[in-house]
């Protein structure tokens, strides 16, 4: 009886020390604040799967320099719609509702950082449609992009892709 | 202004974008910045339609509106490079066809060869007979293919395609043979929709993995072979031919009905459309089928009620079902057929609609366009009778309907305590 009750309590003992089997994933976003996460999350973010894999399960803490805990939450929680198979037109609505330019724009990034597909398919489509019909400058505004052209060169392309400039919306006010 | 982090994302990034922009406005972000000039040059996914163009009134100069789309096409093609995984056009809308030269779209078709396309769609009016470029058969990287108004002749080599999942043809002249041909070569097809098809009399489909098939057509006569795995069948015959080799093959006894769903037992979704029910109910129409469609989940039925065949056909369907849940009926109006009213002496309900050996499990039912004749009113009589679990029955009769369905619909004893019957006026 007694060796039984030590086997039972070595397997206990073992199982705990093996990190891939029970243990949460802590991942650290760029302003400090950990997030405890399921380690099936891992499945969704590649990124996070290759880190994972490379340090054979052993860390567990992973540093996301380049995600803020303010879009962190965001990502976990689309990730965890989407192991659940939840991942609806409805509940995609609902999720983009919430957010304002600059946040699904950070999304995309931090989607394309850990290499996430869904979400950052789900995004390309979201950018696209709030781009879809601006204004040249309209899109430069939104991404943040720097002219570069002379006026010259702009007008030369404008008019090389004459047929591209027509029927654009008028710019509203920038939703930032 | 912020740092700008997007222009330094890599190209196929980019590209996601890019790809769920209208072609239009994808080659727009050119004028961006020098960093944004060539991305749209390596767009994966190309859709050319009359939006292209939509700056320009057809009505006014239909020439213009014509070159315009030439050229943006030309335009597009010129300058882009890299892998094209999707490309689709389409030339007309609701108002105006681009004219397209043969010349540019086989030109066209040449330039996506070798560009690991891997959906094709050509939904392009171009001339009568347009026949499609030999070299679209030797494509082997497609997986999606859809193809309109032309005329298909594959190579007498072709072997089919050996990735392609998903073909659709409409309005496309091809040979009996080679259409046998293709769909027997592309091994891997899943989904197959045909509609009015030029030159194929015979639907012979051999394909191993094939899930959902979809036709509308005129055929005398529809084969499978080896085509176990179909789940959703959808078949809308146009006209019913009642050819000599439809005849001849009926005199030996043998039963459409029983050659459709052998070894079919997968199908959970099925509708008989137009006069298909009547192709399926030609020669010996059995009580019930040998092996069950115990998957059969759905059936979508469209009935000519004066056609006692027909009738046989439905019911031998509803007692070969088990599992049936929903069941739509739509009244046909055949207008060959002589009415059978009145009913012939030798007609007896209890004959025709005998209780079946398990009970319907039909849960929703619905009757399209009926007019209130008697064997309407005996059909909805039998499944009111004999479906225990119903609970509910929506009655859409046609404008010119007789008063007895009402009457019918009251008194007809429910098997179902639960059973709701619902009529809806069509407004006249």
């Amino acid at each position: 009886m007694a060796e039984e009750v030590s086997s039972q309590m070595n397997s206990l003992s073992i199982s705990e020390t093996n990190p891939s089997s029970s243990a949460t994933i802590s991942l650290v976003s760029g302003d400090d604040i950990v997030f405890k996460v399921e380690p099936t999350i891992a499945k969704e973010m590649e990124t996070v799967q290759s880190f994972i894999d490379e340090t054979d399960g052993k860390i567990t803490t992973i540093p996301l320099p380049n995600i803020s805990s303010h879009d962190l939450p965001y990502v976990i929680e689309y990730c965890e719609k989407s192991i659940a198979g939840k991942i609806t037109k409805e509940f995609e609505a609902e999720f983009v509702k919430k957010l304002n330019n600059e946040e699904v724009k950070e999304l995309f990034l931090a989607a394309n950082y850990l290499n996430i597909k869904k979400l950052l398919d789900f995004l390309s489509q979201v950018i696209a449609d709030r781009i879809a019909n601006k204004s040249v400058e309209y899109v430069r505004r939104y991404f943040g992009i720097e002219n570069d052209f002379t006026p010259e060169e702009e007008a030369k392309l404008r008019e090389e892709l004459a047929w591209t400039f027509t029927g654009v919306d008028p710019d509203d006010e920038d939703e930032n | 202004m912020e740092p700008d982090r997007f222009s330094w994302l890599p190209e196929h990034v980019i590209d996601k974008i890019l790809s769920y922009l209208p072609i239009r406005e994808a080659a727009g972000t050119s004028v961006l910045s020098s960093k944004w000039n060539n991305q749209w040059y390596t767009l994966s996914r190309l859709v050319f339609d009359t939006d292209c163009v939509s700056n320009i009134a057809p009505s006014r100069d239909p020439s213009l509106f014509n070159n315009k789309f030439l050229q943006i096409v030309n335009h597009v093609l010129l300058l882009h490079y890299g892998p094209i995984i999707v490309f689709k056009m389409c030339n007309y809308n609701d108002k105006f066809t681009c004219v397209i030269p043969k010349t540019d779209i086989d030109r066209w078709i040449h330039h996506l060869i070798g560009r690991s396309i891997q959906k094709l769609v050509l939904d392009v009016w171009i001339e009568k007979d347009y026949k499609i470029p030999c070299r679209l058969f030797s494509c082997q990287s497609l997986r999606i293919l859809k193809l309109l108004w032309c005329w298909l002749k594959p190579p007498t080599k072709f072997q089919g395609f050996k990735k392609l999942k998903s073909l659709e043809l409409y309005r496309i002249t091809i040979s009996q043979h080679d259409f046998e041909n293709l769909i027997s070569g592309c091994n891997l097809l899943e989904s197959l929709v045909l509609g009015n098809l030029d030159g194929v009399t015979q639907i012979n489909i051999h394909a191993p993995n094939l899930k959902h098939l979809d036709i509308f057509d005129t055929f005398e006569d529809i084969t499978f072979h080896k085509t176990f795995q179909l789940t959703t069948v959808y078949v809308n015959l146009s006209s019913y031919l009642n050819s000599k080799s439809n005849q001849s093959r009926l005199h030996g006894g043998s039963s459409n009905l029983l050659k459709f769903f052998d070894h079919r037992p997968h199908i959970e979704n099925l509708s008989v459309h137009n006069y298909f029910l009547k192709y399926l109910a030609a020669g010996v129409v059995p009580v019930k089928l040998p092996t069950l469609c115990t998957d059969l989940d759905c059936l979508s039925i469209c009935i000519n009620f004066d056609d006692l065949k027909e009738i046989s056909a439905a019911l031998c369907l509803l007692r070969s079902s088990p599992n049936l849940q929903t069941l739509e009926i739509s009244a046909r109006i055949d207008q060959h057929s002589v009415p059978l009213t009145p009913i012939s002496d030798t007609y007896c309900w209890e004959e025709t609609f005998f209780k079946p050996e398990t009970p319907i499990q039909v849960l929703s039912v619905s009757i399209d366009n009926i007019s209130g004749l008697q064997l309407e009113l005996d059909f909805i009589r039998f499944l009111l009778l004999y479906s225990p679990v119903l609970e509910k029955m929506i009655v859409k009769p046609d404008v010119n309907v007789r008063p007895e369905l009402v009457t019918g619909l009251i008194r007809f004893k429910r098997e179902s305590r639960d059973a709701e019957v619902i009529y809806v006026q069509k407004e006249g």
